[in-house]
C-alpha cells in the first residue's frame, strides 16, 4: 500500500489496516511527524466552517491526520460538529474520486471499506454508442445510501433495477460511497479518550466550536423578522438561544414558524443546531418535509393560537390583540407601524 | 357470542391444534420473535410471549387454542421484554398485505350484512343508516366472498413475480405466501440482506410499488425529431410501461378510447392502425415513442405512462410494510373471525387457490343453526344462501364462520360437536 493511497483514501480497509500493525503508539507517532498537530487542527476546523479541507494528499501526516480528527470529533462528542466533520470529509472524497484515474481504487473501496455488493461490467459500444463501464448495485444497498438523495433520478422507478441489481453510472457510484463514508463518521459512538497534545489540541477546538455557536446565536438575533415575532415564538427561540432541548410539539412550531416568514431550509436547520441532540440528518430530513421539499411536496404552515393554547405554548400579551395565528402577527405590526 | 357458541368454537378449534400442530412450521427463528394471543372468552391480547423453539410453540397452541395467534415480523434480542425498548430490535422481514378491502371491483352490497342497533332491524347490502329508524348507529359484518379473494390473489401474483422475483430478484425459497385467513393475503420476505432495511428504506420500496416519483425527463428524450424512451426490454417500470402500452393496443381494441379517454377520438384511430408499426417501435433495445409516423406530444405521452403505471401498480396495505414491529398472523393457525386455516400456499399452486374450499376446516358433519343474515356465499364447493331468520343444518365450516361472525346461533347441544355422529 502506498502512503498515496493511505493519504487519499485514509478510512479505508487498508487504512485501517495499516494502523492496526502500525501500532498504537499516539505519542511515537506525533514525535515523528511534527506538524501533525497542526494539521489535525486544521481539518477540523475547516470542517466547522463550512470549508473543504485542503492537503496534498500525498504524505504519511496526510493519512494520519484523519484518523487523528476523527478521534477528536468522538471526544468532543458533540452532534453538530460531528455531523459538520461527517460532511467535509464526503464532500473532499468526492473530488478526490472524481478525479481518480484508477478506477480500480473506486471499486475496491465501494467492496472492501463499505461492503458493497457491486458488479462491474465493461459495455463495448455499439452503434452510437459509447464503450464504458456501467456498475450495478444490490438494491438493498443502493436505498442504503440513496434515500436521502432529493433529486428525482435516485427514486427507483427511474432506476433500471433487474434482479435485485440496480445500474449506476461512475459519477453516482462516487456519489454514493461518499454518502456510505458520511454515514460511518456519523453513526460511530464510540467514547474516546485522548491525553498530552492532542488532547490540549481538542481542547481548543472545543473553544472554537463555542465561538463558533455563539456567532450564530448573534446572527440569528439579526435576522429578517427579527422584531415582528410573536411572544410564543420569541419564548421558544429563546430557549433554543440558552440550549434548552425542546419537544417535538416545540421544533414542529419553530420550524413552521420559520419557514413561513422567510427562513431558507437551511436557515432553519442552523437554528436548530444548537440543541443539544440535534442531528443534521434527521433534522434535514424534518424540516425539507414541513418545507414542501419531501414526501406530499406541501408546504405545512404552523398551528393557530388556538391550537398553540391546547399544547400550552401560547403566551399571549397585549400584542396579540386581535391575533388568531401567529403567522398574522407580523402583519398586524407592520400595519401599525404604518399606521403610526 | 354467546358462551355456547364460544364452547363450540374453542372445541373445533383445539381440535384442530391436537390433530394438525405438525403443519405449524413457522416462524423461522421461534426464539426471536415475540408472540401475541387472544382466547376465546378473553377479553384483550396477551402480548410479549416468547418461546424457545417450534415444538413448545406447538405445544402451546395445543394446550391453549388461542382464537388469533399472532407473531412478530421483527427478530429481537430479547422478545419476551415488555418494552419496546429492552427488546432490541435485530431485524424483520419485510411483509406486504393485500386486502382485497381495498381493491377496486366488487359491490359490496352482495357480500356485507347491516344490523340496527337501535331497533335491530338487518338485512343484506351496505346501508349507512337504518331504513326502518333513521338511526346511524349501524354495525357492518363483511363476508368473505370469492370474487374479491380472487382479486386479492391477482394483486399477490403480480407482486411476487413481477415485482418481487422479476424487479428485486427474491428467491423463491425466500418468500412465504399465506392466505390472511380473512380477506387476502401475506408476503413475507426473508431475504437476509432484506432483513436489515430501516423504515425510510421500506418506504423507497413501497413508493416503488405504487409507482410513484417517475420522471419525464429521466425516461424520455427528444433526439432527431423523435422521443425515444423506454423499449420492452428495459429493466424494471421502463420495460413494464413499455410492455404495457403494447398490451393495452392489442387487447384493449374497442375499449382503447374508454382506457385512453384523454385523447381525441382522432388519435386513437391512428394508435389502433398503426399497432404494428409502434409495436416494431417499442421492441427495440431504446423505443421510439413518437416520430413522423407515430406523432405523440409529451403531454400525451406522459398521460399514456401515467395511466399504465396506475393499471400496475400494486395496492398493498401500506402500513403493514412500514411498521417493522407489527405482529402479524402465525401461518397455518386459525382466524377467530372466520374458522379459516392462515395457510401457507407454495408458489407454483397460487395461481389455482381458492381459500373457500382449501383455507376451511372439512370435518365430516352437519350443524343446525338458526341464523340472522347471512348472504349468499359460495363456499366449500358448494353454494348457500341467502339466509334471514332461518333454521338451517350447514357444514361445520360455514356453522363456525356464521357464529364467528355473530350471523347466527347454534341449535340443540353442540358442547361436544365430535361427539355427533
Ligand atoms: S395569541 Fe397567538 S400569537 Fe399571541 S402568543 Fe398566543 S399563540 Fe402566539
Ligand atoms: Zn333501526
Amino acid at each position: 500500500m502506498t502512503t498515496r493511497y493511505l493519504a487519499k483514501y485514509p478510512f479505508s480497509r487498508e487504512a485501517k489496516v495499516f494502523l492496526q500493525e502500525y501500532g498504537g503508539n499516539l505519542d511515537q507517532i506525533i514525535k515523528e511527524n511534527p506538524n501533525l498537530i497542526q494539521t489535525v487542527k486544521e481539518r477540523v476546523s475547516s470542517a466547522l466552517i463550512g470549508k473543504t479541507f485542503e492537503n496534498q494528499g500525498k504524505t504519511f501526516a496526510d493519512f494520519l491526520s484523519y484518523p487523528l480528527a476523527l478521534a477528536v470529533v468522538n471526544f468532543l462528542n458533540d452532534p453538530l460538529l460531528k455531523a459538520k466533520f461527517a460532511v467535509s470529509e464526503s464532500k473532499k472524497l468526492y473530488m478526490t474520486l472524481l478525479s481518480e484515474v484508477n478506477e480500480e481504487n473506486i471499486v475496491k473501496l465501494a467492496r472492501e471499506t463499505f461492503n458493497m455488493d457491486l458488479i462491474r461490467r465493461e459495455t463495448v459500444g455499439g452503434k452510437g454508442q459509447t464503450s464504458g463501464v456501467t456498475y450495478y448495485l444490490t438494491v438493498e444497498d443502493y436505498l442504503k445510501y440513496s434515500k436521502r438523495f432529493k433529486e428525482p433520478t435516485w427514486r427507483l422507478i427511474n432506476r433500471y433495477l433487474r434482479k435485485g441489481f440496480v445500474e449506476v453510472y461512475r459519477r453516482e457510484l462516487i456519489r454514493i460511497i461518499c454518502e456510505a463514508l458520511k454515514e460511518k463518521i456519523m453513526d460511530k459512538k464510540i467514547k474516546v479518550n485522548l491525553k498530552g497534545e492532542l488532547r490540549e489540541a481538542a481542547l481548543d477546538l472545543k473553544k472554537e466550536l463555542e465561538r463558533f455557536r455563539e456567532s450564530k446565536a448573534t446572527w440569528m438575533k439579526g435576522r429578517k423578522g427579527a422584531e415582528g415575532k410573536p411572544p410564543c415564538i420569541e419564548d421558544l427561540m429563546n430557549k433554543i438561544k440558552r440550549n434548552y432541548d425542546l419537544s417535538h410539539v416545540e421544533r414542529l412550531v419553530v420550524a413552521t414558524y420559520l419557514l413561513n416568514t422567510g427562513y431558507s431550509v437551511e436557515e432553519t436547520i442552523t437554528v436548530f443546531s444548537s440543541l443539544p441532540d440535534f442531528d443534521e440528518e434527521k433534522t434535514r430530513y424534518q424540516v425539507e418535509h414541513l418545507g414542501g421539499l419531501r414526501g406530499s411536496k406541501k408546504k405545512y404552515s404552523a398551528p393557530n393560537c388556538k391550537t398553540m393554547q391546547t399544547y400550552g405554548l401560547c403566551k399571549r400579551n397585549e400584542t396579540c390583540e386581535g391575533v388568531n395565528h401567529p403567522l398574522q402577527y407580523r402583519y398586524r405590526k407592520r400595519k401599525e407601524k404604518k399606521s403610526r | 357470542m354467546k358462551e355456547r357458541e364460544t364452547l363450540f368454537a374453542k372445541k373445533i378449534f383445539s381440535k384442530y391444534y391436537r390433530q394438525r400442530k405438525n403443519e405449524i412450521k413457522h416462524p423461522e427463528r421461534v426464539n426471536m420473535r415475540e408472540f401475541g394471543f387472544t382466547f376465546f372468552g378473553r377479553e384483550g391480547m396477551h402480548r410479549h410471549v416468547a418461546f424457545s423453539s417450534l415444538e413448545e410453540f406447538r405445544g402451546f397452541l395445543e394446550m391453549n387454542s388461542p382464537s388469533n395467534s399472532m407473531y412478530s415480523s421483527a427478530y429481537f434480542e430479547n422478545p419476551e421484554n415488555r418494552e419496546m425498548n429492552r427488546k432490541k430490535w435485530l431485524s424483520a422481514d419485510l411483509i406486504f398485505d393485500i386486502d382485497a378491502d381495498h381493491l377496486p371491483g366488487v359491490k359490496e352490497d352482495r357480500t356485507t350484512t347491516w344490523s340496527c342497533r337501535k331497533c335491530g332491524e338487518r338485512g343484506i347490502g351496505e346501508k349507512i343508516k337504518c331504513p326502518s329508524c333513521e338511526s346511524i348507529e349501524i354495525d357492518k359484518v363483511k363476508w368473505p366472498n370469492k370474487e374479491s379473494l380472487r382479486n386479492a390473489r391477482k394483486v399477490a401474483e403480480k407482486l411476487i413475480f413481477d415485482f418481487l422475483i422479476e424487479d428485486f430478484g427474491v428467491e423463491e425459497e425466500e418468500i412465504l405466501i399465506k392466505f390472511s385467513g380473512q380477506r387476502g393475503y401475506h408476503i413475507h420476505v426473508h431475504k437476509e440482506k432484506t432483513l436489515k432495511l430501516t423504515q425510510e428504506e421500506r418506504r423507497e420500496i413501497i413508493n416503488y410499488l405504487k409507482g410513484q416519483g417517475w420522471s419525464y425527463e429521466k425516461w424520455f428524450e427528444k433526439r432527431e425529431g423523435k422521443i425515444i424512451g423506454p423499449g420492452i426490454y428495459d429493466a424494471g417500470w421502463r420495460g413494464r410501461v413499455a410492455k404495457g402500452f403494447i398490451r393495452l393496443l392489442i387487447h384493449a381494441k374497442e375499449k382503447l378510447g374508454k382506457e385512453l379517454n384523454f385523447l381525441s377520438p382522432r388519435k386513437i384511430e391512428e394508435l389502433k392502425k398503426k399497432r404494428k408499426e409502434i409495436l416494431r417501435n417499442l421492441s427495440r433495445e431504446t423505443g421510439i415513442w413518437s416520430n413522423r409516423e407515430i406523432n405523440l406530444s409529451k403531454t400525451q405521452i406522459m398521460k399514456i405512462v401515467q395511466h399504465i403505471i396506475e393499471e400496475n401498480t400494486c395496492q398493498i396495505d401500506e402500513a403493514v410494510t412500514l411498521d417493522i414491529k407489527r405482529l402479524i398472523r402465525t401461518p397455518n393457525t386459525l382466524h377467530g373471525k372466520t374458522g379459516f386455516i392462515a395457510k401457507t400456499i407454495e408458489l407454483e399452486n397460487l395461481r389455482k387457490f381458492e381459500p373457500l374450499n382449501k383455507a376451511i376446516l372439512n370435518y365430516d358433519f352437519n350443524v343446525k343453526i338458526k341464523t340472522r343474515v347471512i348472504p349468499k356465499m359460495e363456499i366449500g364447493k358448494e353454494s348457500f344462501g341467502p339466509f334471514e331468520n332461518e333454521e338451517v343444518e350447514v357444514p361445520v365450516y360455514l356453522a363456525l364462520l356464521a357464529v364467528l361472525k355473530g350471523g347466527a346461533d347454534l341449535i340443540g347441544d353442540h358442547r361436544n360437536p365430535f361427539k355427533d355422529p
